[in-house]
């Protein structure tokens, strides 16, 4: 149990937004949600939050639907921005704790908490201007756990980091995780989805068209990725499963077959080439994925 | 919640550099204002100089030396040559020459105080010499004519108590229009800081649109009444160590109604001004929006100057019951004395019955409108409360 988006659709005069957006995200479960640029990514992360009023579809938290009560357990942070520039960054956080219902005391504890648990205790009376992109979407982030939610919705966290900054970020999601709370984290930094979390929703055009284990929707894919090593230079081969033409780099070649097609056949032809050192044969990456679905 | 909310606007904007300097001034401006007024206000009686080629006449020269008063001293410059008066004159240094006995030259304009003085002089001497001609004994026809002589009596006399109250009444006009202007369009400023900021998506996930709204408008009013305050403290501190004023008692009176009239004014104002912001999302649109709702303010200002000195025409009236304009004439008439108890309560009862209306009003359009970043909202839409042609900003 946990969020769990259906059927959602919004229309804004011409334009469709929605068409069908669904979304689950368990307790204990990191969602990394996907789609191109207009998808409706942030459409969905607004009406979750009760921001915006849909035409059709169903929120749910543990089955019942979204109200104002369960919104106070989310945790929200919008796409950039998304904080008083002028303000200090403790006052801020603490500030936001003091709306969320915390007392004075309780709401100054938690934010000192947050700022140091995201590595900024040092600036902490900086304001919110003086910090980088990086540093703001730190604050932001301690913004967003203040009040301890129940459910994280992140509309694009890791945009503008860098890699040590995503790696922190990364790490703090985790322990979230860990601590079985719901997050879903919108991203089209896809490189990065897969190295981290493990399940996805793709969103195109409004439309749910892809959801489940990162690994899943790889293997659902019609296309397998070889790669051969050659001990010596690539031969000017052409193997008969190659689906689009073949790349030769040096001492290596990398193709693509059919999902079907059995790689110790492959693998016999190419033995019958030159000398091979190492091959893979594996589905294509996330990014691969996305793209076939996105063009679809 | 509110009370949360005000509060980080009244430190966000209590603490800045902006709001301390502009207190201070204020308080520097009300002072100097009062002392200005007394260095300035009470300055003597007007000397203005008669300048004459030959001689007045002996009865003419005492009627003009008898006509020197309290507000009016008279000096003469007899004997001199017309190149002399001709020079004199362009210095600047006499205001009028009396020519052949008959004729009065003025330097630049006529002052009427002295013209009755001087002409009557003249005439007087004219008639007794046609009298002497006439084989009349010149005392006789002296009597005759002393007989005849006219006074004038007021029946409301001017006092200084109608200049107290001018400027009393100025002050406050000006202080209220500046005040419910500054912090209005700060209202306004805000919600469109928030809207394109984005933090509004981050509140509005903790507290409801009207509480912020409201918040907003609470914590900016305590600091436009601290100011106002501030001012009234200031001038009645400086009025009361100078004591050379005499206040009249509805200047009193006019200051509690002032603040009243400012803080219902404000909260009617600022809940428009906040509704308004929320139809844009950039601070460089908020000038387009901020106008049309402070036209109003702006046109009641223009009216309250006149105002000052015709308290009680019919369109004064009807602009100190209108919740539009009443926040700036109302305290105006007050201090210009005449009101009726009625008139007060039918004032407020509007005003407030105005703040009722409007916050619903607003705070349906503030939810409706605070989402929708992008493409600013036209007043059409924000009117009839139709958003659905509304498209949101193209995001990620």
């Amino acid at each position: 149990m946990g969020l769990s988006v259906q059927g959602l659709r919004k229309r804004f005069g011409d334009v469709v937004a929605l068409d069908g957006c669904n979304l689950i995200v368990d307790r204990g479960q990191l969602i990394g949600f996907l789609g191109p640029n207009g998808a409706g990514k942030t459409t969905t992360m607004r009406a979750i939050l009760g921001l915006l009023s849909v035409d059709s579809g169903t929120i749910t938290w543990d089955g019942e639907p979204m109200g104002i009560e369960h919104r106070r357990r989310v945790g929200y942070l919008p796409q950039e921005r998304g904080l008083y520039q002028r303000m200090t960054l403790r006052s801020h956080v603490t500030y936001i704790g003091r709306l969320a219902g915390l007392d004075p005391s309780e709401a100054q504890r938690r934010a000192d908490h947050w700022i140091e648990r995201v590595g900024l205790t040092e600036r902490h009376n900086d304001r919110v201007q003086d910090l980088s992109v990086g540093n703001q979407q730190r604050v932001q982030l301690a913004v967003a756990l203040i009040h301890e939610p129940e459910l994280l919705v992140l509309d694009e966290p890791f945009a503008g980091l860098d890699p040590v900054a995503v790696a922190s970020l990364s790490e703090i999601l985790l322990a979230q995780v860990a601590a079985g709370r719901a997050v879903v984290f919108s991203s089209h930094q896809l490189d990065l989805v897969q190295d981290f979390c493990r399940q996805v929703t793709i969103l195109v055009h409004g439309r749910t068209v892809a959801s489940g284990q990162v690994d899943d929707l790889r293997d659902a894919s019609p296309r397998r990725r070889v790669r051969i090593r050659w001990a010596g230079e690539a031969p000017d081969w052409v193997p008969s499963e190659a689906l689009q033409g073949v790349n030769h780099d040096r001492n290596i070649s990398r193709f693509e077959v059919a999902a079907g097609t059995d790689p110790t056949v492959t693998i016999a032809e190419a033995a019958t080439q030159a000398r091979i050192v190492a091959v893979t044969f594996e589905p294509p990456p996330l990014d691969s994925v996305f793209l076939d679905l996105v063009s679809a | 919640m509110i009370a949360t909310i005000a509060r980080r606007e009244i430190v966000a904007r209590g603490r800045t550099r902006a709001y301390i300097l502009t207190t201070v001034l204020v308080m520097v401006l009300a002072v100097g204002a009062v002392f200005l007024a007394v260095l300035f206000g009470d300055d003597g009686p007007r000397e203005v100089t008669v300048g004459v080629v030959g001689e007045l006449a002996p009865d003419v020269r005492a009627a003009v030396d008898a006509g020197s008063d309290a507000d009016l001293v008279i000096g003469v410059r007899s004997g001199l040559s017309p190149g002399e008066v001709e020079t004199l004159l362009d210095e600047q240094k006499l205001d009028v020459v009396v020519l052949d006995d008959r004729a009065l030259l003025w330097s630049s304009n006529v002052d009427f105080q002295l013209a009755s003085v001087l002409g009557g002089a003249l005439r007087t001497e004219a008639l007794l010499g046609g009298l002497e001609d006439a084989g009349l004994n010149r005392d006789g026809a002296r009597q005759a004519l002393a007989a005849s002589t006219v006074t004038d009596e007021l029946h409301d006399p001017p006092s200084d108590e109608d200049g107290v109250r001018a400027a009393v009444g100025a002050i406050t006009a000006i202080a209220s229009f500046i005040i419910l202007q500054t912090y209005g369009s700060l209202v306004a400023m805000g919600v469109i800081e928030e809207k394109s900021s984005r933090v509004v998506e981050v509140l509005l996930s903790h507290v409801r649109p009207r509480q912020l709204l409201a918040g907003k408008v609470l914590g900016l009013g305590v600091l436009a009444l601290v100011q106002a305050t501030v001012l009234i403290a200031g001038l009645t501190a400086a009025l009361s160590v100078t004591d050379t004023i005499d206040i009249p008692a509805s200047v009193w009176q006019a200051i509690p109604v002032a603040v009243v009239w400012l803080i219902l004014g404000f909260a009617f104002y600022a809940v428009m001004l906040g509704a308004a912001g929320s139809l844009v999302s950039r601070t460089e649109d908020a000038q387009q929006v901020i106008l049309p709702v402070s036209l109003p303010l702006l046109l009641a200002y223009v009216f309250s100057v006149s105002t000052v000195t015709s308290p009680d025409t019919i369109v004064h009236r009807l602009l100190s019951y209108l919740p539009l304009t009443s926040p700036t004439v109302m305290p105006l008439r007050v201090a210009a004395g005449d009101v009726e108890a009625w008139e007060i309560g039918l004032s407020v009862l509007l005003l407030v019955v105005g703040i009722v209306v409007m916050t619903r009003f607003a705070a349906r359009l503030y939810e409706f409108t605070l989402l929708a970043t992008g493409s600013r909202i036209t007043w059409r839409q924000a009117l009839t409360l139709r958003f659905d042609q509304v498209e949101p900003e193209a995001v990620n």
